[in-house]
């Protein structure tokens, strides 16, 4: 069953005027739990605009996204909100760290509303490899271990839905392929579903489908290589 | 929220500073004010008040030291003191009068001591209390604004009169409360068989009052608290308006110094803010951390310069030595009062950019 689904959604940009821009025209995408989906396509095809349409910060000028079946369309700001904390996980290319927060408190954050939250975000960011950085603030952290602390964040509240906007862009390739088994991870091992946008050929190896924009509109989708590349998966295989 | 407000605050200590800094200013400026406006009123009931008298009993249309001058015949007092109401009763005779010093005429209240003595310096710093024919007391700051000293001679109204004490707590701002015998007060009045006001002390001042009101229709009856209330409403009536205009511009002052830091902030931070937003925080949460902030600032601005508030006075006081400062818990409190509200209206200046603030920018690298 889809856990969110984006149905023939479009986004026009100063509709009406004659510096109109359609950003998506016409995307449907239906995401289930354990999904990874990967968004390819080149720059300025509309990827992100998709992707914050999905993650209720953009509203589509048509269609709809539903999430767990619920049309977030007709929700009020401060409902979106309230449904973006507990659904969503976000994962930005730039990390999005607060300055002026070390790591542990940077995920703390994340989990607005929780109870236990400091813990669990020290669990989190043990989980993640960063026991000895968990008062280091992010311009103290390598570009890795700053979007470790990022994916920690989005994880805290434990969503059913990971969106990640080129979540391996800003890293090294040593880096990268740490992001990339780490999202692996989150939709094989807690079956959350993971949303990828990315030019990064190497995360085709973590989608299970991979679906290209070009022009606003979606052109192609094929299966990814998680099979082949996931060692959960593999090792399930083998059984 | 916290944790947030806490961190983004102290994680920029250069603009946390300037902001305590400003809080601070406008903190001390309000206090002093206030110091100064308490002190005055305070300052100009403690002569009058340390004269031992129930009522005073002045002119039809008098009620007040120095604006609404009283002259009664010395007649009635032999008359007020056979009424059985009446305990003892004295005279009052004092006025403003003009006194030459370097060639420059300064105003200075000379009061008479009368016999029964109701009336006696507030404190005797040196010298005597009781000058004789030809002697007078001054007030110490009169004495220090003039450098003056104890055997010196000041001229009243062409009458040489030597200082033979100084005492405290008779400087009324314009002028202050000197006292001479009262043959000298006559004489420098011009008062030969009259008087200011009668002083009167009663077991029963407010059984007094009635009987006097009923037998003395056209004098001014006024019970002691009255009458100090009527020389307190001076400052009051004068110095308020003009202390409410400056305190409120200290205000402004406060407001705009942590509205500014908080604006300022959530400029620079607009990008972490459309992050919280992105990951759900909502825009009262947001606003949350902007109150917090301007909040600590605030309390923060507040303790320093209530720290420092007496330093100034006791600064200013070296350059004017005629600056009071007095301040009670209930002045602290208001002004605590006020600094909060300072920050709550300085926290709203950030809202409309807050709410601007769209989350889906933060997709942009």
């Amino acid at each position: 069953m889809a856990i969110l689904e984006a149905k023939n959604i479009s986004k026009s940009f100063n509709k009406g005027t004659h510096t109109e821009v359609d950003a998506v025209t016409d995307v449907s995408l239906s995401v289930e739990a354990g999904d990874v989906v990967l968004i390819m396509g080149p720059s300025g095809s509309g990827k992100t605009t998709f992707l914050t349409m999905l993650g209720g910060l953009l509203r589509p000028s048509s269609g709809e996204v539903l999430l767990d079946g619920q049309s977030i369309g007709l929700l009020s700001a401060n409902n979106l909100t309230k449904l973006r904390r507990q659904h969503l996980g976000f994962i930005f290319q730039s990390f999005n760290l607060l300055e002026n927060l070390c790591a542990w408190e940077n995920v703390y954050v994340g989990g607005l509303g929780m109870s236990n939250r400091k813990q669990k975000a020290i669990e989190l960011l043990k989980r993640l490899g960063l026991e000895g950085r968990m008062h280091q603030k992010p311009r103290e952290m390598s570009g890795g271990e700053r979007q470790r602390v990022a994916i920690a964040r989005a994880l805290i509240n434990n969503p059913p839905i990971i969106l990640a906007d080129e979540p391996t862009a800003n890293l090294d390739s040593k880096n990268g392929l740490e992001v990339t088994k780490l999202l692996c991870e989150i939709a094989c091992q807690e079956q959350k579903a993971v949303v990828i946008v990315s030019h990064d050929q190497r995360l085709v190896q973590v989608a299970k489908r991979v679906i290209t924009i070009e022009d606003g509109r979606l052109v192609n989708e094929v299966t990814g290589e998680h099979n082949k590349y996931c060692a959960h998966h593999t090792s399930q295989d083998k059984h | 929220m916290w944790l947030i407000a806490l961190r983004n605050l102290f994680g920029e200590k250069g603009r946390l500073i300037i902001t305590i800094g400003g809080v601070s200013f406008a903190v001390m400026l309000i206090l002093v004010l206030l110091g100064l406006y308490v002190g005055w009123e305070r300052q100009m009931t403690k002569f009058l008040g340390n004269i031992s008298a129930d009522i005073w009993v002045g002119q039809a249309g008098s009620g007040d030291i120095s604006h609404r001058v009283s002259v009664l015949p010395e007649s009635l007092y032999t008359e007020l003191g056979e009424k059985s109401y009446v305990k003892q009763v004295s005279k009052f005779i004092g006025r403003q009068v003009g006194v030459e010093i370097d060639g420059v005429e300064k105003p200075l209240y000379i009061i008479g001591l009368d016999e029964a003595k109701f009336v006696t310096p507030y404190k005797l710093s040196q010298g005597t209390s009781q000058p004789q024919r030809g002697e007078i007391i001054v007030d110490e700051v009169f004495i220090n604004k003039h450098k003056l000293a104890l055997g010196d001679s000041i001229t009243v109204a062409s009458k040489p009169l030597k200082i033979v004490g100084i005492a405290t707590g008779g400087n009324i701002m314009v002028s202050s409360y000197t006292m001479v015998s009262e043959e000298d007060a006559r004489a420098v009045l011009g008062l030969t068989d009259s008087v200011n006001y009668f002083l009167i002390r009663s077991d029963n001042p407010s059984y007094a009052i009635t009987k006097l009101e009923k037998d003395f229709p056209n004098l001014k009856i006024m019970p002691r608290q009255e009458f100090l209330d009527n020389n307190a409403a001076i400052v009051k009536d004068n110095f308020l308006p003009i202390i409410g205009i400056l305190t409120l511009i200290a205000f402004a002052v406060g407001i705009a110094v942590i509205g500014l830091t908080i604006f300022t902030a959530v400029i620079e931070k607009s990008r972490e803010y459309g992050v919280l937003k992105a990951i759900g925080y909502g825009n009262g949460q947001l606003f949350g951390i902007a109150l917090i902030q301007a909040l600590i600032a605030g309390v923060l601005g507040f303790a320093l310069g209530y720290a420092l508030t007496p330093l100034v006075a006791r600064l200013a006081k070296i350059f004017e030595s005629s600056f009071i400062y007095e301040l009670g818990s209930r002045e602290i409190l208001a002004v605590f009062i006020a600094t909060i509200l300072m920050s709550i209206i300085a926290s709203f200046l950030p809202l409309r950019r807050l709410l601007k603030i769209d989350p889906a920018k933060v997709f942009k690298a």
